[in-house]
């Protein structure tokens, strides 16, 4: 059952990956282009507002946007292990 | 009595040749390819041979090859019947002087006699 | 004091609206300086694609683009190093240009992430590839020994494949915002586009050509200008013994070929000459191919007749081989089954004759022998033209007496130009050597055709001469032919025949009727010839006789003529060239 906290784990984990990928700085300004998140200095995400769902998908395509459709394979791991989580259309 | 061998595959040919030797006072011997020719030869041992060159078995060529390896086929004289277009291959027959030649269609059976009687003398 | 504290109204209005002028400007400049800043940013993007377009056409490669990017931005960014990886099979290149001098562990740093970020995006772990460094710019130094505290990484994907990073660090923190970052990864993102577009056109194009080429009974492998194959049929493949559907490269067929045929010697060849080379009869395994070698040009665009590569052409030839042999096989057959029984007849009959039978089966068995000796004639003529047609025609060319050979062939034509009643006579040059080099049964051949001829086409009581003289280059014939007591017609082409190198000349001169000139003409030709043999009334010749003798004077590099006065007689006389 998906718990509250599965999209704040989850959006985490994305930014997280993305901060390796691109870096942290990038990754994490691009992250608060989403204004539902709110993330903290680490880049952690510590509140959802709003639609949960809505952010999720928002904060690929910011990086989708940024770095094109090899965003797909490198979060594919993360959404495993969030089986509770709908899996977002790319 | 001088000895001629005839080697020529084409019998009508081969009879011509060996009548009109034997009526010009020769003995006479045939053969109607060069291994029988070569081992005629051996035995009889031709004071002169007329030898054609294409012939089944074994050819004119090879068969002179043969007999000049041999001691006792070093100096027996041997004329070659051949046509115009054959030369190119006794050109190097004729170049070490191992043989004569006639060119057949060109002359009669007498001036082939002829021509051998007359080196034998 | 009312007007102190009027002043100090009017003063603090002023100073109010004064301030609030004051801030309006500085948002309006703000707002200014924002455009502005917007405007150069898209400039710089502008500018920057331009360039990239000028500079890296339509290449290929990625590295190209790479270096124009990174190039163009110490004008648009500040950075201590800019640096990339590139994925190849067996290892990491990992390139890097320093701005400014950093630490070894600034370069490790950067290097650590960069291979992080690859395993990241891949989901496979790089830590353990081989990465191969190159360094440029600045040097590395141990005194500035600050880490990496900005950075970001730019994934480059091909055509779907991630084929490396490009990453930009510096040691001050906080360095990049987001709107330069940004327009960074669209650069970098639109040029990978056009490498990709560029990269799939090409490799349509070439599955077109693929496609054509395939079904080419032919065999075609192309090349392009480091002689990679860009393409290759099946034909071409099983032409020298590879599997047809194997991938194969350029040393498959250089082994393959080796010893019978060098493909990389004559591919340079062909491409440094700019020439279309043609190879005969190439024996592979057990199939016979003409194989041909061309370079490729482009046909359009700047690059318009530049050699790009070269093509390979496999033409099987084989069957067309065997035929030939067939046929040549057949006709030698074909000739020697004719030649023996037409012998046979001629010399039966000639027996016969001797054998002195009654008048009337004397002139019928003169019959046999006339008929079966032009058809002999005719079958020897036969297989010579066929022979010279096919270009297959020999002639060994030994020292030989020429003197002697003429004396036989006169002894030899004695009885037949009696029987004629027609005198022959030989005129000899004294300076001829002792020996000449020709083919002597070739030239009893020459000299039996042109006797015939003469001693048939010259009436009763005429003469036939055959003469033979030494002629020197630039003397005069009519004197030289004087000095040896010779009388002919050439001498009526003295001009034409003085000035030629040094010959042996043979004619033979008869007192016929002589040629007309254009009946001159016809009468090396092989068809012609029997018209003119026709007009001369019952002498028919089987016309194929001066055919041969042409033939055989060409062979020996001579030439062949005839001079002629009507009324009076001919020349046929050949040339034979020597250096003695």
């Amino acid at each position: 059952m998906p718990t509250e906290n599965q999209y704040e784990e989850l959006i985490s984990e994305v930014i997280e990956k993305q901060s390796i990928i691109l870096g942290p700085d990038i990754a994490i300004l691009k992250a608060r282009n989403v204004s539902e998140l709110v993330i903290d200095d680490q880049g952690k995400v510590t509140e959802i507002k709003g639609d949960k769902k809505a952010a999720l998908q928002k904060i690929i395509n910011v990086y989708v946007e940024l770095s094109g459709m090899i965003v797909k394979n490198a979060l594919g791991s993360i959404f495993e292990k969030y089986p509770g989580v709908e899996k977002i259309n790319l | 009595m001088k000895k001629i061998l005839v080697v020529e595959d084409d019998a009508k040919m081969r009879k011509m040749l060996v009548d009109a030797f034997t009526e010009k006072g020769f003995k006479v011997s045939e053969a109607p390819n060069g291994q029988e020719g070569l081992k005629i030869a051996e035995e009889f041992k031709p004071d002169s041979i007329v030898l054609d060159l294409m012939m089944p078995i074994m050819d004119g060529l090879t068969m002179l090859t043969r007999l000049r390896e041999q001691e006792w086929g070093q100096s027996i004289p041997v004329t070659i019947l051949t046509n115009s277009d054959t030369s190119s291959r006794i050109a190097e027959a004729l170049e070490k002087g191992v043989c004569k030649y006639m060119i057949k269609s060109d002359v009669s059976i007498d001036d082939i006699v002829k021509r051998i009687s007359d080196e034998l003398k | 004091m009312d007007f102190f504290a009027a002043l100090f109204i009017i003063l603090f209005s002023v100073l109010i609206i004064g301030g609030f002028f004051y801030w309006k400007i500085y948002k309006l400049k703000k707002d200014v300086d924002k455009n502005e800043e917007k405007m150069r940013r898209g400039m710089y993007e502008l500018a920057i694609l331009k360039e990239l377009g000028d500079r890296t056409g339509y290449s290929l490669n990625i590295q190209n683009i790479i270096d124009v990017i990174t190039g163009s931005l110490r004008q648009f960014i500040d950075y201590s190093v800019t640096s990339y990886i590139f994925v190849e099979p067996e290892k990491i290149i990992f390139k890097a240009h320093l701005e400014k001098s950093v630490s070894r562990e600034f370069i490790d740093s950067i290097k650590k992430r960069m291979v992080s970020s690859l395993s990241a995006i891949l989901n496979k772990d790089f830590s353990k590839t081989h990465v191969e460094e190159i360094l440029s710019g600045a040097i590395l130094t141990e005194y500035m020994n600050e880490p990496v505290r900005s950075f970001f990484n730019i994934p480059l994907v091909i055509a779907g494949k991630v084929v490396g990073i490009l990453t930009i660090a510096d040691t001050k923190t906080g360095l990049y915002r987001e709107e330069e970052m940004t327009i960074l990864y669209k650069i970098t993102k639109q040029a990978s586009n056009a490498v990709s577009s560029l990269q799939e056109v090409v490799e349509t194009e070439q599955r077109k050509l693929n496609a054509m080429v395939a079904s080419i009974n032919e065999g075609v492998v192309m090349t392009d200008k480091d002689y990679k194959i860009v393409v290759v049929n099946p034909a071409a493949k099983t032409a020298v013994g590879l599997s047809s559907n194997e991938e194969v490269s350029i040393f498959d067929f250089i082994e393959k070929l080796g010893g019978k045929f060098d493909i990389k010697e004559k591919l340079e060849e062909s491409v440094k000459l700019d020439k279309f080379l043609t190879v005969d009869d190439v024996l592979i395994d057990d199939r016979f191919f003409q194989i041909f070698v061309s370079p490729v040009k482009s046909s359009f665009g700047i690059s318009k007749d530049e050699i790009m590569g070269a093509v390979v052409v496999f033409h099987d030839i084989t069957l067309k081989k065997q035929v030939e042999k067939m046929r040549e096989d057949f006709t030698s057959m074909m000739v020697h089954e004719l030649r023996s029984p037409l012998d046979n007849i001629k010399k039966i009959s000639e027996l016969l004759i001797k054998k002195k039978k009654a008048k009337a089966d004397l002139e019928y068995l003169n019959f046999v022998f006339q008929d079966s000796s032009r058809m002999l004639e005719l079958v020897n003529d036969l297989l010579d033209v066929a022979k010279l047609e096919a270009g297959k025609f020999e002639v060994n060319k030994q020292p030989s007496d020429i003197v002697e050979l003429i004396k036989e062939r006169a002894n030899f034509f004695k009885t037949n130009a009696k029987f004629s009643k027609v005198a022959l006579e030989t005129y000899f040059d004294p300076n001829i050597p002792k020996t000449v080099d020709l083919d002597p049964i070739r030239m009893v051949q020459v000299l039996n055709n042109l006797l015939s001829n003469a001693i048939k086409f010259t009436p009763e009581k005429g003469t036939v001469s055959i003469q033979a003289l030494i002629h020197k280059k630039g003397q005069d014939i009519i004197k030289e032919s004087s000095a040896a007591g010779i009388k002919w017609f050439l001498n009526k082409e003295a001009k034409n025949i003085n000035d030629k190198s040094n010959c042996l000349i043979v004619a033979i001169t008869d007192t016929g009727i002589g040629l007309s000139q254009d009946k001159i003409v016809q009468l090396f030709s092989k068809f012609k010839q029997y018209r003119v043999a026709i007009e001369a009334g019952e002498k028919k010749g089987t016309g194929l006789g001066l055919v041969v003798v042409k033939g055989i004077v060409d062979a020996h590099g001579g030439s062949v003529g005839v001079v002629s006065e009507e009324g009076a007689g001919s020349s046929f006389y050949f040339m034979l060239p020597f250096n003695q």
